[in-house]
């Protein structure tokens, strides 16, 4: 629950704002080519020397020790710029809160105190309520051993330790993983989002101590993602903004039939269309991190609607700019690829709904 | 226990009900159409599945990678002659010959498929032209490539850097800003300016391009012309970095006191514009094929993936959910299919398609044998102006009325069937979940590569334009 007018996170927005504006506008291109271009480790190093890396982390590890709800409007504010860094972000700061909940005062100290800041990978695109591709672990003497790949963890392939979750006798268990050069995984060739690089984490007989057990089953994770549903919808919104916005500036400038472009009124009502869509949903948006807005289940049903608006209005921010929207010179085609990979993160759109309705009617029983 | 269909098992029958429906009246032309299915579907399994997501990801890795193994391989199989009639050495196949290929090819990959889609853009658009001794010149030029394993690719550049949709349009056409110009010049013509997002430019020896000579009065001051890539005063600056459809470059083509001689013009005619209509009336009715193909694809990829993934715990295939969804995807693999059949025969009945496929024609071409079709004599009247203006009249007399409905069909069937494509990309993605969004799994990339569709040969919403234009409004003025 926010408090929008709260002083400390007036500053923090303006921060994430300052940093999107000289970090993130340029390199676009450059970011987006990853894995054939390097990962943006810089960009990484000054969020932390900005302070926009463990917002919620208490001051004594290095915090501001702000409510998770503080990451939608970071992540807005980045997402505007580059949602792929702003998931690269999100991917962190799903591992840190994590950490933060649920691990030990030593696990805490190691990897959310650091100096220099540690960057964390996570399981972006897993469903606790239908977790897929898990590897399993096995306790053997006072700890465990996995094995298996875990697959989709974001971050993996540059981070520096990962949460993730496993199959374990009698139901799944959350761990964390330290990763190094040689454990790393090579990152995967995705759709949208490419600055922030994802990894299927093969795992050989892998030795974790006990207190890298986070937590017994996904109830946990399930939480975690409830928390930060408004945070993915940040991207998701910002992502059809920042294309609505682009197609205007080109619609201005540009002339078919000899009238600009925004003068025909059939692409006016295409303007209109993302307008009112984008409006309508940063209310809903707004209104799931108000004091009054917290139910969980609204903040889903808020994401999986603007899953499914950001991918139509970016593929329209696309054909509003014609070829030229097609060509990886224009920003509006990277903008379709990564709402489309946003919808996935923390399961895909229709996959939630089937599992909102379980949990609406009380349970899976008669799906046919 | 269900057993559940793969649907390269879906036969003939299966896909094309109409076409098959005439087997009683055209037992040759269905017989052809069958066999067709079958090349096609031969070819795409053993040389384009297996390299599609390879020449995606190498075009990523190194933008200047084009895939000329890919069409030197469509040169040994024949496919750059398809439509080339007998009489200058072609298989002299019909249109839908054509959009089976296009749909076969693209249900594997979209991007190598356009590949040889945009090749028959290029020709069509010097067929229309009906200057017969060029057409003859240039169509023997991409057979003996083919016996040599050589492909010999044409491209057509139409699209200019500020002048896209509009130079598609006979309403906007006036007001386009053209730069591309043709000045008279010793026997022949002097073109300067540029052409963009021009489809195979870096593959084509071959371009058909559109230049005015007055740019100012680009509708009635069109003309036609073919240059050779290497020519002087011609080069290629760029392909473009695309979203998709990276098997086939879109590249920037620059005229800087290119000289064109009399003997490569297509056309000079006042109405050029409306020959270009007619290529895109055409050619529309194969953007909409290649859309079926691309819908095909994500549904293939979806069943394939609802085999093997599961929904809390079970297999994909036996969630209703995702039966109603597959259902849909194949629902609109169909509709794209109907309307490109539809607007094929309507093409044939109505549009210049009708010309060069005409019944009596294409007869003739199949009486009289090879070697006399080939003789000198016969080329030589054949290439003679008296027959390129004979077929130039017969062009000419197509009524207002036939050439409408022609576009209105075609227009129709392009911008619904690329409407479907992309809906069923997204749908195969929405089965796939997280996993569809890696490239290895194939259904991202068709993803991409689906935005494309709706995009070229006219954007969908200028296509709708010509659907109002041409059948609802009946706009009598060019």
């Amino acid at each position: 629950m926010l408090r929008h007018d709260d002083e400390t996170i007036k500053a923090i927005l303006d921060t994430a704002e300052r940093f999107a504006d000289r970090e993130l506008k340029d390199g676009v291109f450059e970011r987006d080519s990853y894995p054939y271009h390097a990962f943006a480790a810089e960009t990484f190093k000054r969020a932390g020397e900005a302070g926009i890396l463990f917002l919620t982390a208490p001051e004594d590890l290095g915090g501001v020790a702000l409510p998770p709800e503080v990451w939608a409007l970071v992540i807005e504010k980045l997402a505007s710029a580059e949602a792929g860094f702003a998931a690269s972000l999100l991917t962190h700061a799903l591992a840190a809160e994590a950490l933060l909940r649920l691990g030990n005062d030593g696990l805490k100290a190691e990897w959310i105190g650091a100096d220099p800041p540690r960057l964390l990978a996570y399981p972006l695109y897993l469903d606790p309520s239908d977790p897929q591709g898990l590897p399993s672990a096995e306790k053997r003497g006072d700890g465990y051993i996995l094995t298996g790949t875990a697959r989709l963890v974001a971050n993996a392939p540059v981070a520096d330790a990962a949460v993730i979750a496993a199959d374990m006798d009698g139901g799944a268990g959350v761990f964390l993983v330290p990763l190094s050069e040689e454990t790393r995984p090579a990152p995967a060739e995705m759709l949208g989002l490419r600055p922030c690089p994802v990894g299927h984490l093969d795992l050989v007989d892998r030795e974790l101590p006990a207190g890298h057990l986070l937590a017994t089953g996904l109830d946990a994770l399930a939480a975690l993602h409830e928390l930060f549903y408004p945070a993915v919808t940040a991207i998701l919104i910002a992502t059809h903004k920042a294309s609505l916005d682009y197609a205007l500036e080109y619609g201005m400038e540009r002339y078919q039939g000899g009238r600009m472009i925004q003068e025909h009124s059939q692409l006016r009502a295409m303007y209109g269309l993302m307008a009112v869509e984008n409006i309508a949903l940063r209310e809903a948006w707004l209104r799931g991190l108000s004091e009054n807005g917290t139910d969980p289940d609204a903040r889903l049903a808020v994401k999986i609607m603007a899953a499914e608006l950001a991918i139509r209005g970016t593929m329209d921010g696309v054909q509003l700019l014609g070829g030229y929207g097609y060509t990886m010179e224009y920003p509006q085609e990277h903008r379709m690829r990564d709402a489309r990979q946003a919808a996935e993160i923390m399961g895909s759109p229709m996959r939630q709904k089937l599992a909102l309705m379980d949990k609406l009617l009380g349970g899976g029983k008669g799906r046919a | 226990m269900t057993a559940y269909i793969d649907p390269m098992e879906m036969d003939f029958e299966d896909c094309y009900p109409v076409l098959a429906a005439m087997r009683r009246s055209h037992p040759f032309k269905v017989r052809a159409w069958e066999d067709a299915q079958q090349r096609f579907r031969s070819f795409s399994d053993r040389f384009i599945r297996p390299i599609a997501l390879e020449v995606d990801r190498k075009s990523r890795e190194d933008h200047d990678y084009l895939s000329w193994d890919f069409c030197r391989r469509a040169a040994e199989e024949r496919l750059f002659s398809v439509m080339i009639p007998p009489m200058f050495g072609g298989q002299g196949s019909d249109l839908f010959v054509l959009a089976l290929m296009f749909e076969e090819m693209c249900a594997a990959c979209t991007g190598l498929g356009n590949v040889v889609g945009a090749h028959y853009l290029g020709y069509s658009g010097l067929a229309a032209g009906m200057n017969l001794d060029l057409l003859g010149r240039i169509s023997e030029d991409i057979v003996a490539g083919e016996k040599r394993g050589e492909p010999i690719i044409m491209s057509a550049a139409h699209t200019e850097p500020s002048a896209g949709s509009d130079v598609e349009d006979e309403e906007m056409m006036p007001k386009a800003r053209v730069v591309t110009s043709a000045v008279r010049k010793n026997g022949g013509w002097v073109l300067n300016g540029q052409k963009v997002f021009i489809s195979d430019g870096h593959f084509a020896t071959w371009h058909m391009v559109s230049a005015y000579r007055d740019k100012k009065d680009p509708l009635q001051s069109g003309l036609g012309v073919i240059v050779k890539t290497g020519q002087p005063g011609f080069s290629m600056v760029k392909h473009e970095l695309k979203m998709g459809q990276r098997a086939c470059p879109a590249s920037t083509l620059v005229f800087e006191d290119c000289y064109v001689p009399d003997n490569m013009v297509i056309s000079e005619i006042p109405e050029f514009f409306e020959r270009i209509l007619f290529v895109l009336g055409a050619s529309r009715v194969g953007v909409a094929a290649i859309g079926t193909g691309c819908a095909r694809g994500a549904f293939e990829h979806a069943l394939k993936l609802a085999h093997t993934a599961r929904y809390q715990g079970r297999f994909l295939i036996d969630e209703q959910w995702v039966q109603q969804i597959l259902a849909d995807m194949l629902a609109n693999v169909m509709i794209g299919r109907a309307l490109y059949i539809s607007a094929g025969l309507c093409g044939a009945q109505n549009g210049m398609m009708g010309i060069m496929t005409n019944p009596a024609l294409t007869l003739l071409q199949k009486l009289i044998p090879d070697v006399l079709l080939l003789s000198p004599l016969y080329q030589k009247v054949l290439r003679s102006s008296v027959m390129s203006k004979i077929m130039n009249r017969a062009v000419s007399r197509i009524g207002l009325k036939n050439r409408q409905r022609d576009q209105a069909h075609s227009s129709a069937a392009k911008c619904v069937a690329t409407d479907l494509a992309m809906r069923n990309a997204n749908l195969a993605l929405e089965i796939a979940g997280a996993a569809g969004l890696e490239h290895a799994a194939g259904v991202e990339k068709i993803f991409r590569d689906a935005k494309l569709l709706q995009i070229y040969e006219g954007t969908n919403q200028m296509n709708r334009k010509h659907l109002f234009d041409s059948i609802i409004a009946r706009k009598t003025t060019m």
